[in-house]
């Protein structure tokens, strides 16, 4: 699903990861951690093609992101999910539009749109505020619209940056929770975090990012 | 209220541009009607020793329309009292044929010159008279006003071109964060920009019904009118489905081309 061969990373000649290599296989829930500025949120912000890497290979679901084109790239994150810690919804859409809109890219018809969108708003338990605008929401129940947008499109892979960042204990294990389910249907949920959750509960891989390399705990 | 200031800002820009072309294409109808009526009442006269032909008068110069001759009796008429009837029919016999010479356009003073010149080129033809003075006056003062128009037209699209294109990067920042969004999902540049081609149809919608409604309203105003007829304007006219089809195909090719403009430089 995603392989990194000598991979490195810099910002105006700083590297943050320097020829790393690492291997996550399809189904796979890993987490990744490190320390603020170690470069966790950049190797995801290097998978889904927003960050261009110094030198290497990346391969994501069999597009070398290196070598990729623009609309190589487009393709390719129409089957990714993405989780942002602040969230990132569309101020001024409803809840539901905004879990729509990875649909609304794809083009796909108004009733796939509507069924989608109903039954993911009933799992995260948000269908009675389907029409409220994100700021009229809490902290958890928008990560929660954030995880369900990321899910509408049934991508395959799925990436959260710190999305427990800004939730509190009940949020955050509700979230967790989300993304452990996501897993059992069999696809990739890699998730950047500072702090692993804990009593997950089920089998899941953990790297480490530190002083430019990544290692595997287990 | 900022959104409304955002679309006056377009609106403004637009409806300068659509009022200046509209004032640019009226002022061009009414002067080249001045030009045809011009035209209809100008022609050459030339004196020849021999016949003038169409045909001929064409290989000699272009952009001619008819050839006519002149009857000289008018001109015998005005002498006939102060000559013995004898002198009248010898001025009868030698009496060069006059002929006028009618154009399809109004020659400016270079063209006149060259047609001058070539009609002297035919053997029979001795004398040209293109009576330039007073005609050429009118014509260098329509022709300077067509200019002048020209380029405060030509002034008033670039300053709005800028103004829209401004007024589109400002769009394309306020509304940064839902395309960078949306570009994370796999959005096209189609999608990602959609509501700015939304907002650029609107403007351009609302501008032309402004630019129309004001130009149909100083075309028909009865004062208005009255005024224009007294400088000799008659021709000051405003098709309202044509001319309401023309304006806006023109706002919505510019603002679009605006957005694509703003929208491509962006992404790169």
């Amino acid at each position: 699903m995603i392989r990194a061969q000598d991979l490195t990373i810099a910002y105006d000649n700083e590297t943050v990861l320097d020829k790393v290599s690492f291997l996550i296989e399809t189904g796979d829930l890993v987490f990744i951690t490190g320390k603020s500025g170690s470069g966790k949120s950049s190797l995801l912000r290097a998978i889904f093609g927003e960050l261009l890497v110094q030198s290497g290979l990346l391969n994501v679901s069999g597009v070398e992101i290196t070598k990729a084109k623009k609309g190589k790239i487009k393709k390719l994150r129409r089957h990714i999910g993405v989780v942002f810690q602040d969230y990132q919804l569309i101020k001024e859409w409803t809840i539901e539009k905004n879990i729509a809109m990875p649909l609304m890219i794809g083009s796909y018809s108004k009733k796939t749109i509507d069924t989608q969108v109903n039954s993911l708003l009933n799992h995260i338990k948000l269908a009675h505020k389907a029409h409220r605008l994100p700021e009229e929401l809490s902290g958890g129940e928008q990560q929660r619209v954030g995880v369900a947008r990321a899910l509408s499109h049934s991508p395959n892979l799925i990436l959260a940056d710190e999305p427990t960042g800004n939730l509190d204990e009940y949020s955050s294990e509700m979230v967790m929770n989300l993304f452990k389910s996501i897993n059992e249907l069999g696809k990739t949920v890699v998730i950047v975090t500072h702090k692993m959750p804990s009593n997950l509960g089920v089998k899941f891989r953990h790297f480490h990012i530190d002083r430019g390399g990544i290692h595997e705990i287990y | 209220m900022r959104s409304i200031r955002n679309h006056i800002s377009l609106i403004f820009a637009l409806v300068a541009m659509l009022f200046s072309y509209q004032f640019l294409s009226g002022t061009n109808q009414v002067i080249d009607e001045y030009e045809d009526r011009l035209n209809e009442n100008y022609s050459v006269v030339a004196v020849a020793t021999g016949e003038l032909t169409l045909n001929a008068v064409r290989k000699a110069a272009v952009g001619i329309r008819s050839v006519e001759e002149i009857d000289p009796t008018f001109l015998i008429d005005s002498l006939k009292d102060n000559l013995s009837q004898e002198n009248v029919a010898y001025l009868k016999t030698t009496l060069p044929k006059f002929y006028k010479i009618s154009l399809y356009e109004f020659p400016s003073s270079k063209e006149r010159a060259k047609l001058k010149e070539g009609l002297l080129r035919i053997n029979t033809v001795k004398k040209i008279e293109t009576f330039a003075k007073t005609q050429d006056q009118i014509f260098n003062l329509l022709s300077l006003n067509k200019t002048i128009l020209l380029v405060i037209s030509s002034l008033v699209f670039i300053i709005s071109m800028l103004l829209m294109i401004r007024q589109m990067e400002l769009w394309l920042v306020e509304h940064e964060s839902r395309m960078y969004i949306m570009s994370i999902f796999g959005a096209s540049l189609w999608q990602k920009s959609a509501v700015l081609f939304a907002l650029s149809v609107i403007d351009s919608i609302v501008s032309s019904f402004i630019v129309v409604v004001s130009y149909y309203y100083l075309t028909t105003n009865a004062y208005i009118v009255s005024v224009l007829e007294e400088i000799g304007i008659h021709e000051f006219r405003f098709n309202l489905f044509e001319d309401s089809l023309n304006l806006l195909g023109i706002a919505l090719t510019l603002s679009i081309l605006c957005v694509m403009y703003v929208i491509v430089k962006a992404d790169d």
